[in-house]
């Protein structure tokens, strides 16, 4: 998505991310992600996984506007908490596993369901994100 | 499982996010598409890669390398904000099309890697 994070970088450059402090995001998104995935029941559906992909889609909707907004004046902020830890926290991987690993076990709707359940909310989720960070000011 | 493990897979996640970030910023302006086709082939790459983790490793091995490095190397929130953000501009097939290729290519990546190891 950089290349609209570029707007809110100077002149025109795009903004380039201090990869030490996406490390340091990236941790606390993964020890978040696996801690609610031990938290969270695991049956018929990995509600961890879905709790976090839904969760972080709204909060990096949220940040992003900010963004946009020239909110978060200082780019390591959003390279910790938007590509750092919301990007760690949430997951592609894990949710292809859980989806196909359903319907190979011959549990198909479950596995689709999964699948669509999440990216048919976290587009709209991701929009409403937008519109509350405008809205916070 | 050794809580020690757990603790093992968090540093894990951290390479796997910078990776992420590194390749979205050196595929951006070098990949037709830009940054959300860089996300897209992260995250296909990495759901291909988790297939075969699943297929070859432990429980250990999936903990620090599932969970942790490709879990924090793929993303899901970067992806649905790409999608909306060409909704937005009114770029409908292009949000159609960074939403469904992923999910479908993603899905037959981890599928066929799963199977094949």
């Amino acid at each position: 998505m950089s290349y609209e994070v570029r707007d809110a970088g100077e002149a025109g450059e795009p903004l380039r991310h201090s990869l030490p402090v996406v490390f340091v995001g990236g941790m606390l998104g993964t020890a978040a992600r696996i801690g609610l995935s031990a938290a969270l029941p695991h049956g018929a559906f990995a509600w961890g996984i879905l709790v976090a992909n839904l969760v972080g889609a709204i909060v990096l909707g949220v940040l992003f506007e900010r963004l946009q907004e020239h909110r978060l004046r200082r780019a390591d902020r959003w390279a910790l908490w938007g590509p750092g830890f919301l990007g760690a926290f949430t997951t592609f991987s894990a949710l292809q596993l859980e989806a196909v690993d359903a319907i190979r076990s011959g549990d198909w709707q479950h596995g689709v369901l999964y699948l669509l359940a999440t990216i048919g909310l976290g587009v709209p989720l991701a929009a409403l994100g937008r519109r509350v960070g405008r809205v916070r000011g | 499982m050794s809580l020690w493990w757990y603790l093992v897979a968090i540093p894990f996640g951290g390479v796997g996010a910078v990776g992420r970030v590194w390749a979205t910023q050196v595929g951006e302006t070098r990949v037709p598409g830009g940054a959300p086709m860089v996300t897209a082939l992260v995250n296909i790459t990495g759901a291909a890669a988790i297939g075969i983790v699943v297929a070859l490793s432990g429980d250990i091995g999936v903990l620090v390398l599932g969970s942790g490095l490709l879990g924090g190397f793929t993303t899901f929130s970067t992806w649905m904000v790409e999608v909306d953000a060409f909704n937005r501009a009114n770029r409908v097939r292009e949000a159609a099309l960074t939403l469904v290729l992923p999910a479908v290519l993603g899905a037959v990546a981890y599928a066929i890697t799963r199977a094949a190891f």
